[in-house]
């Protein structure tokens, strides 16, 4: 750096886009290639500017399209499988930004998310690419029917000794490719003389747990009363929330007897949790319920 | 606070289908960008992250609505992925190797990679850094034609779009090995690059 001088270094600059665009020939390239050896700045600026220059030389036709229209991404994302826009397609291949707007989408379709729902970071499952179509509340559906009442009130809360190392988040197995069997954590009250906080433990890869609940709704609630459904740590910092009006809870009560809820493993590191369902716009009022559980590794 | 059912913050809450795109494509803007390049397999996450933090905002009344909303959430995006950003730098060197930028063959995986930062490139460009990335890189012109076409001298067409790729290049945090620190993170060390004490 020590040889730069202010002029000298300005006045290349002036030859770097011809010599990304390979313009650059005979003795002008020679100097230019001379003054790289001692540019660290013009060497990083060059091979950035190659790699750009690259893509617009094989990809500029799309590179320089707009961007489709919100309304247009939307539909692309969420048409079935091998429906949609085939430009739209090939401008995704090219524009990471519009990308993440169709996962967005897939994975709000795929979550059956709505404003009035709130999941955190680690909800966003691989939806990119088309591979997400199962849709994870269908899953629970199946297992629910699956695995029957029957089922679900004998299941017992176990506790593994092994330890396994959890894979980051980014490991984890899209919804679409998971075939293992997925453990129902059944929040319910604790049987007497039962005083073990309830223990589970989810597969490194599982990629949600399915938790159920049964809150004791007051019959007084107005079927649009609205629930908030919180999972906390012992840090007390919420992991986890959802939210359910009367009507929906009921509905799920009457013909499962618990409110099943697909929470992302990854928001259930192991560690100490509480479930608290309590209505939404009445905060003076006791939780509905308040559950302690664990997870362990 | 209350939001009008008419303004967009309202009908997000509504879940109205273009308010929610709207507010989508604000935040995907927000994060999909070269200054969190680094990040970018999370940035399915990060969105989410984002989304439900807009909407618990709202619901929380902490959004004053004589702002701009567009602002607002954006800097809700921003937010978000500058602090996965501390957190991803606070994580083993090992955990930032970046394939592409470690001397792998670029493969297709790579291309695809090359060809979405190019686009971000390109959307950072102001119009007439784009119309002359366009025309020289794209259209191949040489600095006589655009000069022609733009009526503008060959000098200026040269200094501009050398200016140009230097201010993006400052913009894209020094590039993909710039690991996504920014152009707030990077401009001062490529200040001190280009305009080097006197006698230096």
């Amino acid at each position: 750096m020590g040889g730069v001088r202010v002029t000298d270094h300005e006045s290349w600059q002036d030859e770097v886009p011809a010599y990304v665009a390979s313009r650059l020939e005979g003795e002008a390239r020679d100097r230019f290639e001379s003054h790289l050896r001692n540019c660290p700045a013009c060497v990083t600026q060059v091979a950035t500017w190659k790699e750009i220059v690259s893509a617009l030389h094989d990809h500029g036709a799309i590179l320089f399209e707009d961007h489709p229209s919100e309304a247009a991404l939307r539909a692309y994302a969420l048409a079935r499988e091998g429906a949609g826009d085939a430009g739209i397609a090939r401008h995704l291949a090219t524009c990471a930004s519009c990308e993440l707007e169709v996962t967005a989408w897939r994975t709000r379709q795929a979550l059956g998310l709505r404003s009035g729902t709130i999941r955190r970071r680690g909800a966003a499952i691989e939806a990119r690419g088309g591979a997400l179509r199962a849709p994870v509340l269908w899953l629970g559906a199946g297992l629910m029917a699956g695995l029957g009442l029957a089922v679900l009130l004998r299941l017992a809360p176990t506790s593994r000794p092994e330890t396994r190392e959890r894979r980051p988040a980014a490991a984890m197995q899209p919804v679409a490719t998971w075939t293992g069997p997925v453990q129902l954590l059944v929040l319910g009250s604790p049987l007497r003389g039962q005083g073990a906080l309830p223990t589970f433990r989810i597969e490194p890869d599982q990629p949600f747990a399915l938790i159920a609940v049964q809150p004791a709704l007051p019959e007084s609630a107005g079927d649009t009363e609205r629930y908030r459904f919180l999972i906390r740590r012992e840090t007390g910092e919420v992991a986890w929330v959802s939210e359910l009006d009367a009507s929906q809870i009921r509905r799920h009560l009457e013909t499962t007897e618990v409110v099943t809820f697909a929470v992302p493993s990854v928001d259930l590191s192991p560690g100490r949790y509480e479930m608290r369902v309590l209505p939404r716009d009445r905060q003076e009022n006791e939780p509905l319920l308040q559950m302690p559980f664990q997870i362990v590794p | 606070m209350t939001y009008r059912d008419d303004s967009i913050e309202g009908r997000l809450l509504a879940d109205d289908p273009d308010a929610v795109g709207t507010v989508i494509r604000w935040i995907a803007r927000g994060i999909a960008s070269t200054s969190f390049w680094v990040l970018r397999e999370d940035w399915p996450d990060l969105h989410q992250e984002a989304m439900a933090r807009v909407i618990e905002s709202l619901r929380e009344g902490r959004f004053d609505a004589a702002r701009d909303f567009r602002s607002y959430v954006q800097a809700i995006a921003r937010y978000t992925a500058l602090h996965a950003l501390n957190l991803r730098f606070h994580q083993p060197p090992a955990e930032e190797l970046d394939p592409v930028t470690t001397g792998d063959p670029p493969g297709i995986e790579g291309l695809a990679i090359s060809r979405q930062f190019a686009r971000l490139a390109i959307d950072q460009a102001t119009d007439g850094c784009r119309r002359l990335i366009q025309a020289y890189f794209f259209e191949q012109k040489g600095y006589a034609e655009i000069s022609a076409a733009w009526g503008v001298p060959v000098g200026t067409v040269k200094s501009r779009l050398a200016r140009c790729l230097d201010s993006l290049h400052r913009a894209l945090g020094g590039g993909r090995s710039g690991r996504g620190r920014g152009a707030a993170g990077d401009a001062p060390a490529a200040r001190k690059v280009h305009n080097p004490e006197p006698g230096a």
